[in-house]
C-alpha cells in the first residue's frame, strides 16, 4: 500500500507515465507521517501518510464525515480553532514540520491558504477585503497594495468585473464573484498552497464552471488541494485524487486511474454510486 | 378556519360542518383581550408623553424656550431653568460610557471570543447579577466606599498632575460628578458586555475562519473582522447604555452632590435631571410653578430616553435581522453603514488630523510661553508623542523581520488586557457585595425584623415598615402588572402578526427603557395629585407600569420556546387557539415563566425613585392600601443619608436582605431556565 502510493504520486508535469524514480521528499509540496486528528474521544483521522506534489491539483472526495475536510484544516493548522481538537503524527510542508513548537502559526496559514465553502468576504469593500491579508502581515505602501490587490484579482479572474467598484462592499457581487474575490483574499497574502474546502458547493454551474477553470490557471504556480463532493468535478479539474472513508485514506493515485481502475473495493462501489 | 367553511360549500360531505361553534366566540374574546393588553404598553408611552406635557403648561408658558437655557434654579424668586442639569447628565453620562464602553467592549470579547465554556458562563452570570443590585446599593456603596476613595488619594493624585486642566481643577468635594460618572459606568457595564457579548458571539463563524485562513492571529481577527462585522450592534449596546445611564436616579443622587451651579470641574458636585426630581419633587408639593418646572425636566428625560432608546433598538433590531438572513441581504444595510464610516475616516485623516496638531502645538507653546520649561512636568503634554511614537514604533516594525513577533506580542498583550477587564468587572461586584455582607452583618438583630423604625439612638429598631412595605407594594404591583404582562406577552408570542407585532414589541422595549423616575412623576400626576394624598396603591401602580413590559416580553420569549408539534397536536384534536394557549403551551413554558416573573418582582422590589413620590415612606409599620407606606428601599437611601450610625447600619442590612434575595432568584432564575431569559 504504502509502495503503492509513493509511485503512483510522481507522474511528471507533462503527464508522462513514472519515470526514473526520485526521492519523494523532493517532489512532495506537503507531506504527512501518519497524521491522526482526534475530536475529543473521536478519532477523526486514522494514520493517514500521503505525499502531495506541487504545481498540481489534488482532489480528495469520500463521503460525507469521512474526515477530508478534518484532513485539508490540518494542513494548515485551522483544526487549532477547534478546543476539542488534538493532533498526531507529523504534516511536513516543504520538509518542515508545521506541527514542531516553535512554529508561528499565522507565517504557516499566510503560506497555506484557504478557500472555503461558503464565500466568506467581510464586511469591508472588494479593495480592502484583498487588501486585507497583505496589511496585517505588514505592507502598508498604497501603492504596492493597489498593484497587489490588482494582480490577485486578475488571477482569480475577477479584475475585470470589480475594476471599477473596488470601493464597493464585497455584498454587493453575486455568489461566484464573491467565490472569486476569496480566492483572490487568499492569493494577495502569496501563498505556495491553496486548500479549497467545496468551493463550488454553493455555486450554480456557470459559477462552478469559472471556477474550475481559475483553478487550471493557478496550478502552474500553486499546489492546490481541493475536497469536493461531486466526483465529476473531481475527474475534471484534478491530476491526482485520494479517497477517503471513515477517517482513512483508502487509496490515493493518478486520477483517471482511480476513477477508471480503482485498485480498492471500497472505492469502486464509492465512485459507482453504491454508497456514500 | 377559512378551510373548513370551503369544505362546507363544497358540500360532498353528509354531514355539513358546523359554522359557529363554542370555541369561536372564546377564541375572539380571548384574541381581543391578548391584543388590548398588549397595546397598554403603546398606551402607557403615549399617556406619560402627552401627560408630562400637560402638567408641565406652567412652566412652558412661563419660561419658554429659554428654560433649555438657563441655569437659575431658584424656588424663592420663581425662577427655573434646566440647563445645569442637562448639563450634568451629559457629563455624569459621558464619564459613564468613558468607563464602560472600554472595559464592557474588552470582556465582551474576552466571554465570547476567547474564554471556554467553563469560564465564560459563570462570567457572564457574574457580571449580569451586577446588573441586578438595586441603584440604591449602588448609591450606598457609591456614597460611602467610593466617594471617600475618589476623593482621597485619587482627587490627590489627580489634581497634582492634572489640576491645571479646568476639568480636573481643585479642591475636591466628598460628593462630586467624578464619583457620579464612576458609579453610572459600574452600572452600565453589565448592560454594554452583555448586549456586546451577544452581538460578538452572533457574528457567522465563516468570518472569522476567512481571517485565521489568511494568517491574522486572533486579535487582528477580533478587532479588524469580528468587530467590524458586529459594529452596529455594539452601537446599539453602547446607546442602549447611554439610556440607561441618562436616566439613572438613585445611585447618582446620592453622590453627585446636588449641586444647582454649573462647575467646570469633576471634583466639584453637580446636579442630574433624575437626580434633581428625585430630590425636589416632594419639596414642590406646594409650590405649582416649582413642580410644573420639575415636571418638564421630568418630560425633557423622557424624550431624551424615548429616542435613545428608539435609536438602539433600531441599530439592534437591524442587527439581529441582518444575522438571521446571510450573504447577500446582508450587504445593503452594510455597506451603507460602510460608506458613511469610510466618509468619516476620511474626515479624521483629511481634517481633523491636521487640526489637532495645529492645536496641540499651538497650545504647546502657550504652555511654554507662560510656564517655560516647567510646562514639560504637566503629564498631559506627552499623550500627543506617545501617541505619535506608537504609530511610528509600528510602522518601523511592520517593515523588519520582527513584525510577525510584535503581533504576536500584541496578540497576547490585547486578549491578557480583555481578560483583565473581564475580572474587573466580577471584581466590582464582589467588592459590591463584599461590603454590604460584612457592613449589614451588623445590623441583623433579633428586632431588626420584627421592629419598625424607632428613634436613631434606639438600638432596639428595625426595619419591619419597610419590609412590610415592600411586600405591600410588590403585591399591589403583580396584581396590576401580571395580567397585563402575561396577556401581552401571549399576544406577542401567539397572536400577534407582522408589523403590529413588531410595533408592540418594539413599544415594549422602549417603554421598558424609561426612567423609572419619570414613571414616579407620571403616576405622581395621574393618581398622587387628583386624590391628594401619597399612597401605597399609587405606588403599586408605578411598580406596576414597570414590571408590565419586562413580563410581556419574558412570557413571548419563553412561549417562542414550545415547540409547535405541541400546539398543532392540540389544533388538531380540534381545540380552539385560546384552549390551546392556556391549556397546552401555558403550561409547557410554567417553569420558564414562573421564574421570570420572579426575577421581573426582584428587580421592582429594588427600585426607590418611582416610589419617593407615590409611596413616600413611612415611619411605621403600615399595610393600608390609601396611606403612605414604606420601602426598603426608601429606608436605605434615608437612613444612609442621615447622620446615625444605627441608620446607617441598618441601611446595609437592608441593602443587604435586599441583594440576596435578587442574588437568589437570579441564580435560580438560571438554574431553571439555562439562558432562556434575558437578564440584563
Amino acid at each position: 500500500m504504502e509502495i503503492e502510493i509513493r509511485t503512483v504520486i510522481q507522474p511528471k508535469p507533462e503527464g508522462a507515465v513514472v519515470s526514473a524514480p526520485e526521492p519523494a521528499a523532493q517532489l512532495a509540496k506537503i507531506e504527512t507521517e501518519n497524521l491522526c486528528v482526534y475530536y475529543g474521544r473521536v478519532k477523526a483521522l486514522d494514520d493517514i501518510s500521503i505525499h502531495i506534489p506541487d504545481r498540481r491539483v489534488i482532489a480528495l472526495i469520500g463521503p460525507s464525515g469521512c474526515g477530508k475536510s478534518t484532513f485539508l484544516r490540518s494542513l494548515n493548522r485551522m483544526n487549532d480553532l477547534i478546543d476539542s481538537a488534538r493532533v498526531s503524527g507529523r504534516v511536513l510542508l516543504d520538509g518542515q514540520d508545521i506541527y514542531a513548537p516553535r512554529v508561528d502559526v499565522h507565517d504557516l496559514r499566510k503560506r497555506v491558504g484557504m478557500v472555503f465553502q461558503r464565500a466568506n468576504p467581510f464586511p469591508m469593500s472588494i479593495f480592502d477585503n484583498v487588501a486585507y491579508g497583505p496589511r496585517i502581515h505588514g505592507e502598508r505602501h498604497r501603492n504596492r497594495l493597489e498593484e497587489i490587490v490588482e494582480r490577485s484579482l486578475t488571477q482569480a479572474a475577477l479584475w475585470d468585473e470589480v475594476k471599477d467598484s473596488l470601493k464597493r462592499s464585497a455584498f454587493n457581487l453575486s455568489g461566484g464573484q464573491q467565490q472569486r474575490l476569496c480566492i483572490a483574499r487568499c492569493l494577495a497574502v502569496g501563498p505556495e498552497v491553496l486548500l479549497m474546502d467545496e468551493p463550488c458547493s454553493a455555486l450554480d454551474p456557470n459559477a462552478t464552471y469559472r471556477i474550475e477553470e481559475l483553478m487550471n490557471e493557478l496550478k502552474e504556480q500553486y499546489c492546490i488541494v481541493i475536497v469536493t463532493h461531486n466526483m465529476q468535478q473531481a475527474a475534471r479539474v484534478s491530476s491526482l485524487t485520494g479517497f477517503f472513508l471513515k477517517g482513512e485514506l483508502i487509496e490515493f493515485g493518478d486520477t483517471s486511474r482511480l476513477f477508471t481502475s480503482p485498485s480498492d473495493q471500497r472505492t469502486e462501489d464509492y465512485i459507482r454510486g453504491r454508497f456514500g | 378556519m377559512s378551510s373548513l367553511a370551503n369544505e362546507e360549500l363544497s358540500g360532498t360531505n353528509t354531514k355539513a360542518l358546523r359554522t359557529h361553534g363554542r370555541g369561536e366566540l372564546g377564541d375572539a374574546i380571548f384574541r381581543s383581550l391578548t391584543m388590548a393588553f398588549a397595546g397598554i404598553s403603546v398606551l402607557l408611552i403615549v399617556w406619560i408623553g402627552l401627560q408630562m406635557y400637560h402638567s408641565s403648561a406652567l412652566s412652558w408658558a412661563r419660561f419658554g424656550i429659554h428654560f433649555l437655557a438657563s441655569t437659575a434654579w431658584n424656588a424663592p424668586q420663581h425662577d427655573y431653568g434646566a440647563l445645569t442639569f442637562i448639563y450634568g447628565t451629559i457629563v455624569s453620562s459621558a464619564l459613564a460610557l468613558l468607563i464602560a464602553v472600554p472595559i464592557g467592549i474588552g470582556a465582551a470579547i474576552f466571554l465570547a471570543e476567547i474564554a471556554p465554556g467553563w469560564i465564560s458562563a459563570p462570567f457572564s452570570f457574574l457580571i449580569e447579577l451586577l446588573a441586578a443590585v438595586p441603584s440604591v446599593i449602588f448609591g450606598l456603596w457609591g456614597f460611602m466606599v467610593l466617594c471617600p476613595w475618589l476623593n482621597g488619594p485619587v482627587a490627590d493624585w489627580i489634581i497634582a498632575h492634572f489640576g491645571s486642566i479646568p476639568i480636573f481643577a481643585g479642591p475636591a468635594y466628598l460628593t462630586n460628578m467624578l464619583a457620579a460618572g464612576v458609579v453610572l459606568g459600574l452600572m452600565v457595564l453589565p448592560f454594554v458586555t452583555a448586549v456586546s457579548r451577544d452581538v460578538i458571539r452572533a457574528v457567522p463563524r465563516s468570518q472569522g475562519e476567512a481571517a485565521y485562513g489568511l494568517g491574522a492571529t486572533r486579535w487582528e481577527t477580533i478587532h479588524s473582522v469580528v468587530l467590524r462585522y458586529g459594529r452596529s450592534g455594539i452601537v446599539g449596546a453602547i446607546i442602549l447604555g447611554l439610556g440607561r445611564a441618562v436616566g439613572e436616579t438613585m445611585a447618582v443622587a446620592m453622590v453627585v452632590g446636588n449641586n444647582t451651579n454649573i462647575s467646570t470641574s469633576l471634583f466639584a458636585p453637580g446636579y442630574t435631571m433624575p437626580s434633581l426630581l428625585a430630590n425636589q419633587f416632594n419639596e414642590a408639593f406646594d409650590r405649582p410653578l416649582q413642580r410644573s418646572a420639575l415636571l418638564e425636566i421630568a418630560l425633557i428625560l423622557f424624550i431624551i430616553t424615548l429616542v435613545v432608546n428608539i435609536l438602539a433598538r433600531l441599530l439592534l433590531w437591524m442587527v439581529s435581522r441582518n444575522m438571521n438572513e446571510t450573504g447577500l441581504s446582508a450587504g445593503y444595510h452594510v455597506s451603507r453603514f460602510q460608506r458613511i464610516s469610510s466618509l468619516a475616516d476620511d474626515l479624521v485623516r483629511q481634517a481633523c488630523l491636521p487640526l489637532l496638531a495645529c492645536g496641540y502645538v499651538f497650545w504647546l507653546f502657550l504652555g511654554f510661553q507662560r510656564s517655560g520649561i516647567n510646562s514639560l512636568t504637566n503629564p498631559i503634554i506627552w499623550i500627543v508623542p506617545v501617541i505619535a511614537g506608537w504609530i511610528g514604533w509600528q510602522n518601523l516594525l511592520r517593515s523588519t523581520r520582527l513584525w510577525g513577533r510584535w503581533r504576536r506580542i500584541k496578540n497576547i498583550l490585547t486578549l491578557a488586557i480583555c481578560a483583565f477587564l473581564t475580572f474587573v468587572s466580577v471584581a466590582v461586584l464582589l467588592i459590591i457585595f463584599g461590603y454590604v455582607v460584612i457592613q449589614g452583618a451588623h445590623a441583623i438583630t433579633p428586632t431588626f425584623f420584627t421592629q419598625a423604625q424607632k428613634s436613631p439612638d434606639d438600638p432596639t429598631g428595625g426595619v419591619l415598615n419597610g419590609i412590610l412595605g415592600t411586600v405591600v407594594l410588590v403585591i399591589i404591583a403583580s396584581v396590576i402588572g401580571l395580567p397585563i404582562g402575561i396577556l401581552g406577552g401571549i399576544y406577542l408570542a401567539e397572536y400577534g402578526r407582522g408589523r403590529i407585532k413588531a410595533f408592540v414589541r418594539f413599544a415594549a422595549d422602549v417603554l421598558n427603557g424609561i426612567p423609572s423616575v419619570v414613571i414616579g412623576t407620571f403616576v405622581y400626576a395621574i393618581m398622587v395629585l387628583p386624590m391628594k394624598r401619597f399612597s401605597a396603591l399609587s405606588g403599586g401602580v408605578a411598580l406596576a407600569i414597570m414590571l408590565i413590559p419586562t413580563v410581556m416580553r419574558t412570557t413571548e420569549e419563553l412561549l417562542k420556546l414550545v415547540p409547535d408539534s405541541l400546539r398543532e397536536g392540540s389544533l388538531g384534536l380540534g381545540a380552539s387557539q385560546s384552549r390551546t394557549v392556556i391549556r397546552v403551551v401555558l403550561p409547557a413554558a410554567r417553569a420558564g415563566i414562573i421564574t421570570g416573573i420572579m426575577l421581573a418582582i426582584a428587580r421592582i422590589a429594588g427600585e426607590t425613585a418611582p416610589l419617593l413620590f407615590t409611596a413616600f415612606g413611612n415611619d411605621v409599620a403600615s399595610t393600608k392600601l390609601l396611606h403612605p407606606i414604606s420601602s426598603m428601599t426608601m429606608l436605605i437611601y434615608h437612613y444612609s443619608m442621615s447622620p446615625y450610625n444605627i441608620w446607617i447600619t441598618q441601611a446595609w442590612g437592608s441593602a443587604l436582605v435586599l441583594l440576596l434575595m435578587v442574588f437568589l432568584v437570579s441564580l435560580a432564575a438560571r438554574l431553571v431556565t439555562r439562558n432562556q431569559i434575558r437578564m440584563v
